[in-house]
Order: structure tokens, then sequence, then C-alpha cells
């Protein structure tokens, strides 16, 4: 798994500029705000114009933190729907898999199997992550592809493909659904967080 | 619906959920680089070691306002200061409850009062001690020495206690402070 | 000898004069010399310690803040920083 630190979508590239300048804007407001406190330790009163232009720097520059603050606020909450959305439609596409499983009539173990052998897993992998035999996950391989009438492993695999490509029906649900789903306000049982 | 998601979809792969926005993040480190560098490299008696203090407290400061008008996650509602609930999740964690917490879970919300507390105590007692008032006056002294020691101490048990979260609930903390996701094993409860 | 100078140099000093202290200053070899020396000159001393072999003091005066050390062999100056 790699280790991303410098994001690869826009919008969440845009979202770390933005806290970089939050962060900077922040020192600035800091320095003129810190000359502002020392002028008037000296001084004891705030009319000298020099005073003044530091004090409207300082106010803008807070100023701007905050409305910059707001925005980031705003765009890490679209990049939120973004997210729910992309769940969602996942979700649905798990709906189609389902439903190929129910007309094949795979048991739920074999189900477990196809879906790893979707994943690109090969057998002995499975066979370690469900602690079975290798011998066992072959043979639920070999009734995975008799039940679903391909000959093997990359039929399987391209089957699947060309009927959730195909199945442009269903696509256009989830989207219906998509849609729905994010004009409402987002509550976290919509995504897929919660089981 | 979702349910079927878990079934299928997530049997073997764990779900990233995106906690820790970029500025929360990089306060974080900024602040850690700011301890570090006053606790070690910079002297103690120059105007650098003012300058990254004050920085110190624009960080925090800067941490509090996000906290109130932030997303989700960074808001003091996702982690509010509460010796009772700390109580609850140690007694949680020892009968073996699983649950992950996205945001700070309630032990780790106290380390960072704690922590943001004491970064404060340590700014304004340093600012006390370039005041006519307080100049040379042992007591600001001594409490800008004892609580930078004490957060020093903070520091390794935050460090120690992030190890041993990471451990036990199998979510990367460190790398979630980093890029922002946390992963959470399949089938597990998030709260 | 060098404890009778510096009383015969003290009590030449008067109060109303506010002698400055400077890096040619010469205030003592103790910390209680040093800071005898610095209140006659009518500063007011907030804190004394040794720091790095040298006597430390942080004194006040008239809105002022200040630092000096002072070398305890010779009891001259080495460092002066005023602030404020």
């Amino acid at each position: 798994m790699k280790l991303r630190i410098w994001p690869a979508k826009t919008k969440e590239k845009r979202a770390t500029v933005l806290a970089g300048l939050i962060l900077l804007q922040a020192i600035c407001a800091l320095f003129f705000i810190g000359d502002v406190i020392e002028d008037f330790r000296e001084d004891g009163h705030l009319d000298n114009p020099h005073l003044l232009l530091e004090s409207v720097a300082a106010i803008a520059l807070v100023g701007g933190v905050i409305f910059l603050m707001i925005e980031l606020r705003g765009l890490l909450s679209r990049v939120s729907d973004m997210q729910i959305g992309l769940d969602i439609a996942q979700g649905h596409l798990a709906d189609i898999i389902e439903t190929f499983f129910d007309e094949w009539g795979l048991t739920s173990a074999e189900r477990d199997v196809a879906i790893m052998i979707l994943k690109g897993l090969d057998n002995d992998s499975i066979a370690q992550v469900r602690k079975t035999a290798a011998g066992t996950v072959r043979a639920q391989a070999t009734s995975i592809y008799s039940k679903s009438g391909t000959d093997g492993r990359a039929q399987f695999i391209s089957l699947l493909i060309e009927e959730l490509l195909a199945d442009n029906q269903h696509l256009g649900s989830a989207e219906a659904a998509l849609n729905a789903k994010t004009t409402n306000a987002a509550s976290p049982d919509a995504s897929g967080e919660t089981t | 619906m979702a349910a079927v998601a878990q079934q299928t979809s997530g049997r073997v792969s764990a779900r990233e959920v995106a906690v820790w926005d970029p500025l929360v993040r990089l306060i974080h480190w900024s602040l850690a680089l700011t301890i570090l560098l006053n606790g070690t490299f910079i002297e103690e008696e120059s105007k650098t070691h003012e300058w990254i203090g004050y920085i110190a407290l624009g960080l925090v400061g800067l941490r509090l306002v996000w906290a109130l008008i932030g997303p989700k996650h960074a808001r003091f509602s996702a982690f509010p200061p509460s010796p009772a609930r700390a109580v609850n999740h140690l007694r949680a964690m020892l009968s073996g409850d699983k649950t992950i917490h996205l945001s700070h879970n309630p032990l780790g919300a106290l380390m960072v009062y704690n922590i943001w507390a004491s970064v404060i105590a340590i700014g304004i007692t340093g600012y006390m001690m370039t005041t006519i008032t307080f100049f040379g006056v042992d007591w600001v002294e001594e409490a800008h020495e004892v609580i930078f020691g004490w957060l020093l101490f903070s520091v390794a048990l935050h460090v120690a206690g992030v190890a041993f979260d990471t451990w036990r609930s199998g979510v990367n903390l460190v790398r979630a402070m980093i890029n922002g996701r946390k992963t959470i094993p399949y089938g597990r409860e998030v709260e | 000898m060098r404890k009778l100078a510096l009383i015969a140099m003290m009590a030449l000093a008067t109060p109303a004069l506010a002698e400055d202290v400077t890096m040619d200053s010469i205030l003592g070899t103790t910390m209680e010399e040093v800071q005898a020396s610095l209140t006659a000159m009518g500063y007011e001393v907030r804190k004394a310690e040794m720091e790095d072999g040298k006597i430390e003091v942080y004194f006040v005066r008239d809105g002022q803040m200040g630092e000096v050390y002072v070398n305890p062999q010779t009891g001259a100056v080495t460092k002066l920083e005023l602030k404020g």
C-alpha cells in the first residue's frame, strides 16, 4: 500500500494547498499582531499611522484565514460527497454481482471464492485467506466455472465484466440513486461506513 | 444495500475512511516540529526560541478555531473532553471491545487537550518573561520549564499511546495522520 | 584589595547620578557583589544565577530590562543585553 503524502486527486491537492495557505497567512497575521502588541506596549496608544497600517494588515490577514477556512471546509464537504457517491455506486455494483450469484445458485462459500477470484487472488492466496486447503478452493472454483458456464478463471472474470458493462440499465439506476442521495445531506448510514 | 456491499465486496478488504483533513495534519506536524526545535536545537535565550514559541501558540490557536468551524472529525464535538468517557473507553478496551473511533478516541482526546493546554501555558509564561512585570521573576521561569518538562513527558506518552492503539485496533494511526485516511479492518464497527 | 576598591567606588557613586552599566563596568567577583553594585547604580535586581561559569543577573530600571554576565575571576562584564 503506497504512502501518499501528495494526493492524486485534484480536489484533494487543492485542499492541501488551501491548508498550507491558511497556515502561512496565520503566521503572517501572528507577525503583525505581535508588532502591534509590542508597539502598543511602548506607546500606550494606537494613533500613529505605522501602527494603524499594521493593525489593518493584521485584521485583513486574520479575516483571510477565517475565510479560507470556510472555503476549505466547503471543499472538503464536496470531496466527501463525491466519495459517498462512489461508495453508493460500488454498493450497486455489488448488488448486480449478487444477482448473478443468485442466478447461478452459488453457495455462500462459493460466493466468497468467486469474489476473491474477481479481485485477482490466485487459488493459493484464497486458500490462505479462507484458511482451507488449496484443493478445497480448486474444487470450489471448478464448481463456480461450471455453474456460470465458463471454461476457467479468465473467462469467468471477463464474463462478469461484459455483463456489468453491457447492463447499462443497472448502472443508470445507480446514478439516479447517487443523485438522490447526494442532494440530501449525507448521513453516515448512507455511505459504506456502517454494516 | 450497504450490508450487501460489505458481504460481497468487503469480505477480504478493509475500507478506507477520510478522517484527518489537510489542515489538521499540517498543524499536527508543524506543532511537533516547533516542540522538537525549541526543546532541543534552538538556544533557549534567543529571539528564534521566542518566535518558534509564538508560532506554536499560533498553531494551537488555529487548531482551536478549526475545531469550532471545521469539518466533522476535526471539531470539538467529535472528541469532547470527558474523563468519564475515557474511563468507559478504558473498560471497553480491557473487555475486548474492538470498536474503532474515527476521530480521537476518548483517551486520545484527553491527551490532545492536555498537549494544547500545556503549549498555551508554556507560551503564556514565555511571553510573561518578556514583560517588565515578570522579567526575571523566578516562578514564571520555573513554571515555563516545569510545564515544558511535563509536555515532553506527555509527548512520550502520546507516542506510546499511538503505537499501542495502532497495534490494538489494527488501524495505522501514524499513516492516517500523514495521508488523512484510516484503513478500517473488515468487520469493525466505527464510531 | 579588590573588595576595598569596590567599596570605595560604591561610596563615591551617588544614587542621583544613576550610573549606567556598560561593557567596561567592573561589578564584582561574587553574586552578592554584583547585585550590590547594580543596586547602587540604581538598578532593581530581579534574579541572579550562575550560567556557563559566569554570574548572570537580571535587572530592571526605568522601564528597561537587561541581563548582564560577569566573569567571577575578573569581576568584569563579559556580555550585556538591554531590552525594551
